[in-house]
């Protein structure tokens, strides 16, 4: 379990440090960021002026070597829109896109773990087929229409719930859905498919054989086994969740990192971009590991080997 | 032993019918999906409204009529014939839009699923053939893509590169190879385990020769269906990221551009929003479908 | 002797799109007290699902019918599920073929074990671990008491099927179910199991209904013995009768198989069953060995003969099911 921790954790590490490369690559290919930085009434001699005050005159390892540096301390420079730290502003959004993902997640387990599991004991009955029409909408169903067709519903047909905006619980309830619904059939499916494939295994013939309860049976010893998978996708789940919150928060006017994203994107705060993008990228890492020690715990035959 | 050759006939009546072929199975599989023929019946439609939108548009989709602005669709009591799904907020021909964003939605997803199924293949093939040092690198490879989160770099490479069907298609080919990767290895990791395989190395084939003539066409089925599910997830992601304002850019009739642009009408005029977005869905919902029936009708024990 | 399981009659069905399949078809037999009973025949002739049946533990489409199915004097075939729950792992226990993925890798050893005491009694949790340690030791388990905290995966195959077999015993049943427990050992494994069984059954007076191919296994250890082919049983009886005097021509071509030491003169060539096992899909008309036998005659096309006392020792309990006098 050592040796398999501290090699997941090189590979974690290995990871990180790529992707923090390509993100700083990808940007710094898009054109001079003392030109973006400058704006559009700058001379010459502006740019030059902060070309030599940033260090963008600098060989490019070491520019990244330094922003590296400098990120891992929490510092990714200051917006060139908002005028202000990077770091202050994502401290200020993070909390509302992990609370955003974390109910979102717990929506998408609430509904695709004990559908998967009635659908497994229960092949072609009527659940069955309802968690697989679930499953088959909720992959057809393009988030931002999803989100709208809520809004249509609940906001302005019947007003129950605000259309945009963060602040109270309300806030939230719309986006969770649209965000969990997104990732619901994909949980729903791998706990279908573990459990069919663990109530076929000779050990629940054992158990049964026992003469344990089927409840026993279904909770204790298939349960178990089955949702072993689930619980690393779940992690990994969590992370797209937090990449894919972009299209669910500008929808919601939530304020969290993804509308930050897409603000920043589309008014070209570079800095701002490259921060999300290496925080978001970092989380998704982080997690994947933890899923995989996780996976490992869960498993005895890792466990103890 | 002609005792027994005799008396075989009689005792056993399955023998007398003949044994379906593989192909006829296959035949009578995919007929009886009715899933898989709904998904194709779908698709082969807007594949064919979209290839005939010349010819079946009503109208001109990017001419402008202010005087016709928000016309609604024709089952509304406003409604009329002339624009059987209504007009747009510039009172562009919203039926005609609609054909024209077939294209751009189908265009994108076909482009993009073989853009990043070719990377996907290579590296997935090699990783699962070569094993060793080249599996490690890509295994790597699909671990770095999977940590980069796909709207929001796809969203700054557009911003940065400009919307064009060009960028698009390229940033979704590079950033939606992972799955098949991951789906190429195993199935050729499986494949590779195979007698016919060995027995294909044992006699001295070349390595494409036996890529191309025997890993291949077996693990066909596979990478068929991770192409529709990608496919169905281009599509998604273009309709968001022109949704976003960061995609295929306007005038072009773009189904995600539909949405957003009815977005600001949403109280009044719910259909704007209402009819790209359905089409969206059947679309990828025909897609999905076709690509879990082809799952289910090559699986060696179907599920019907 | 008292009978402790009486079957009559015993069918299982399985629905397939192509027809029903008839797996076991109108099975009868007998287990006394303390007596062990092997069951044998190919494989796909029904024996196992014939164990499961015995259990309730068939696969989901597949359905039992009996005449009577009597376990103790209670009848099996009007149980609630409950009741039969009670019985299952308790009175009468059940070993599987493949002790490498009978046991459940998420959880130890000693919690397996301990449950299957806990379910049907009010034993306390260090009881039910003080029983699974003893009957560890019964089975032969070395360092019994260790092993409770231990994972399946850490054991090997025969240690894994000892522990099937203390979990077996978990209840004090009196009938074992062991359904091939050896076929998935190596050699010197199979005779220690096989060993343990029968010490097992001369200790604790229990009663074994052995699920076996293996012919070798049923002349060592059978009291007696039921031969069945294609869902039916062709011939049963003391095995002494059986495998010294086989009345089925079916049951003397299985014997032709296996060379017998001292018997089977060096060099001469075994023998071999032409043909196949007839499909099991739909009726039968006549001897469903009829294809396959080098007696048949017109008869056993259209008809299968009743089990009938074999002619040389009627009063042994030896039976068989062929038109032919018996004993070529």
């Amino acid at each position: 379990m050592l040796a398999y921790s501290l090699k997941r954790l090189l590979l974690a590490v290995l990871v990180a440090v790529t992707v923090s490369v390509g993100s700083f690559a990808l940007l710094r290919a898009a054109g001079d960021p003392a030109v973006a930085m400058a704006g559009h009434s700058a001379t010459a001699s502006d740019i030059e002026f902060i070309r030599e005050t940033y260090g963008f005159n600098r060989p490019l390892p070491v520019q990244y070597a330094d922003w590296l540096v400098k990120a891992l301390q929490g510092d990714f420079g200051e917006s060139l829109y908002f005028r202000m730290p990077v770091s202050r502003m994502l401290a200020d959004k993070l909390p509302t896109t992990m609370t955003l993902g974390g109910l979102a997640l717990a929506f998408a387990l609430c509904v695709g773990l004990p559908l998967g599991i009635i659908a497994a004991i229960r092949p072609n009955s009527w659940i069955d087929r309802t968690a697989l029409l679930i499953s088959v909408t909720g992959q057809a169903m393009p988030t931002f229409w999803f989100a709208l067709v809520l809004v249509v519903l609940f906001s302005i047909t019947f007003p129950l719930l605000p259309p945009s905006g963060s602040g109270t619980w309300k806030h939230f309830v719309m986006p969770t859905v649209v965000l969990g619904y997104y990732a619901t059939p994909a949980i729903m499916r791998l706990t279908r498919a573990g459990m069919l494939e663990v109530l076929a295994s000779d050990y629940i013939r054992t158990a049964r054989a026992k003469g344990l309860h089927p409840a026993v049976v279904l909770l204790k010893h298939a349960l178990r086994n089955a949702v072993i998978p689930v619980v690393s996708l779940s992690a990994v789940q969590f992370g797209f969740m937090l990449g894919g919150s972009v299209v669910v928060e500008t929808v919601f006017a939530l304020h969290g990192t993804g509308q930050l994203a897409w603000e920043s994107i589309s008014r070209s705060d570079l800095p701002t971009v490259q921060a999300i993008v290496l925080v978001l990228s970092s989380f998704y890492v982080v997690l994947s590991l933890i899923a995989d020690l996780l996976n490992a715990w869960l498993d005895p035959r890792i466990r103890v080997a | 032993m002609t005792m027994s050759e005799t008396l075989r006939a009689p005792a056993a009546p399955a023998a007398a019918a003949q044994p379906p072929t593989p192909g006829q199975i296959l035949r009578r599989r995919i007929l009886g999906h009715w899933s898989l023929m709904g998904g194709l019946a779908v698709l082969g439609l807007i594949l064919l409204l979209a290839v005939l939108a010349p010819f079946v548009a009503p109208d001109d989709p990017y001419r402008q009529d202010l005087m016709e602005r928000l016309v609604p669709p024709v089952w509304n009591a406003e409604g009329s014939w002339a624009h059987p799904l209504g007009t747009d907020h510039l009172g562009r021909d919203y039926l005609s839009r609609l054909l024209y964003g077939a294209r751009v939605s189908l265009l994108i997803g076909f482009a993009a699923a073989l853009g990043s199924g070719v990377i996907g293949t290579t590296l997935g093939v090699c990783a699962g053939y070569f094993r060793g040092r080249v599996d490690m690198v890509v295994t790597f490879l699909v671990t770095v893509r999977l940590s980069t989160p796909v709207v929001l770099v796809a969203l700054a490479v557009v911003a940065l590169f400009g919307g064009s069907l060009e960028v698009v298609i390229l940033v979704l080919s590079a950033l939606l190879w992972d799955r098949f990767a991951i789906v190429m290895r195993t199935s050729t990791i499986q494949a590779t385990s195979q007698d016919y395989v060995l027995a294909a190395q044992a006699v001295g084939c070349s390595v494409p020769r036996i890529i191309f003539g025997e890993i291949l066409p077996n693990v066909l089925n596979n990478l068929i269906i991770v192409a529709t599910l990608e496919m169905a997830h281009a599509i998604l992601l273009e309709a968001a990221l022109s949704f976003l304002g960061l995609g295929v850019q306007p005038p072009l009739p773009s189904w995600g551009l539909m949405v957003a642009e009815g977005r600001s009408n949403l109280f009044f005029e719910p259909w704007l929003i209402a009819i790209p977005g359905v089409a969206l869905f059947l679309l990828v919902l025909a897609i999905n479908l076709v690509g879990d029936g082809v799952r289910d009708v090559t699986a060696p024990d179907g599920r019907t | 002797m008292t009978p402790i399981l009486e079957v009559e009659g015993l069918c299982v069905d399985i629905p397939t799109p192509a027809g029903t399949l008839h797996a076991v078809r109108d099975v009868s037999f007998r287990v006394g007290k303390g007596e062990i009973l092997c069951i044998v025949g190919e494989s796909g002739c029904g024996k196992s699902l014939t164990s499961l049946a015995l259990m309730d533990l068939l696969p989901g489409r597949a359905r039992r019918e009996a005449r009577r199915l009597s376990f103790a004097g209670t009848d099996l075939g009007t149980l609630s599920q409950k009741a039969m729950r009670n019985l299952r792992g308790n009175r009468m226990a059940m070993i599987f073929q493949e002790p490498m993925t009978s046991l459940n890798p998420a959880f130890t050893i000693g919690n397996q074990m301990a449950e299957a005491l806990r379910c049907h009694t009010r034993a306390s949790a260090a009881e039910a671990r003080e029983r699974a340690a003893e009957l560890l030791a019964l089975v032969g388990v070395p360092a019994g008491r260790d092993r409770l905290n231990q994972y399946p995966h850490q054991l090997s195959g025969g240690l894994r099927q000892r522990v099937m077999i203390a979990m077996a015993l978990m209840g004090s049943p009196d009938l074992l179910i062991a359904d091939e427990p050896t076929t998935a050992l190596d050699v010197t494994i199979q005779a220690q199991i096989l060993h343990l069984l029968e010490d097992l059954r001369d200790r604790t007076g229990l009663s074994i209904v052995l699920i076996t191919h293996d012919l070798g296994v049923v002349a060592q250890l059978a009291d007696r013995v039921v031969v069945m082919y294609a869902g039916s049983v062709v011939e049963e009886g003391p095995v002494d009768e059986v495998f010294g005097r086989p009345a089925h021509p079916y049951t003397r071509g299985l014997l032709d198989c296996v060379p017998v030491p001292g018997r089977t003169p060096p060099g001469s060539l075994l023998g071999s069953i032409p043909g196949v096992v007839p499909s099991l899909i739909g009726a039968i008309p006549g001897c469903p060995f009829a294809a396959r036998c080098s007696f048949a005659a017109d008869a056993c096309l259209t008809r299968q003969p009743p089990l009938r006392p074999a002619p040389l020792q009627p009063a042994a309990g030896h039976s068989f099911r062929c038109v032919l006098e018996g004993s070529a």
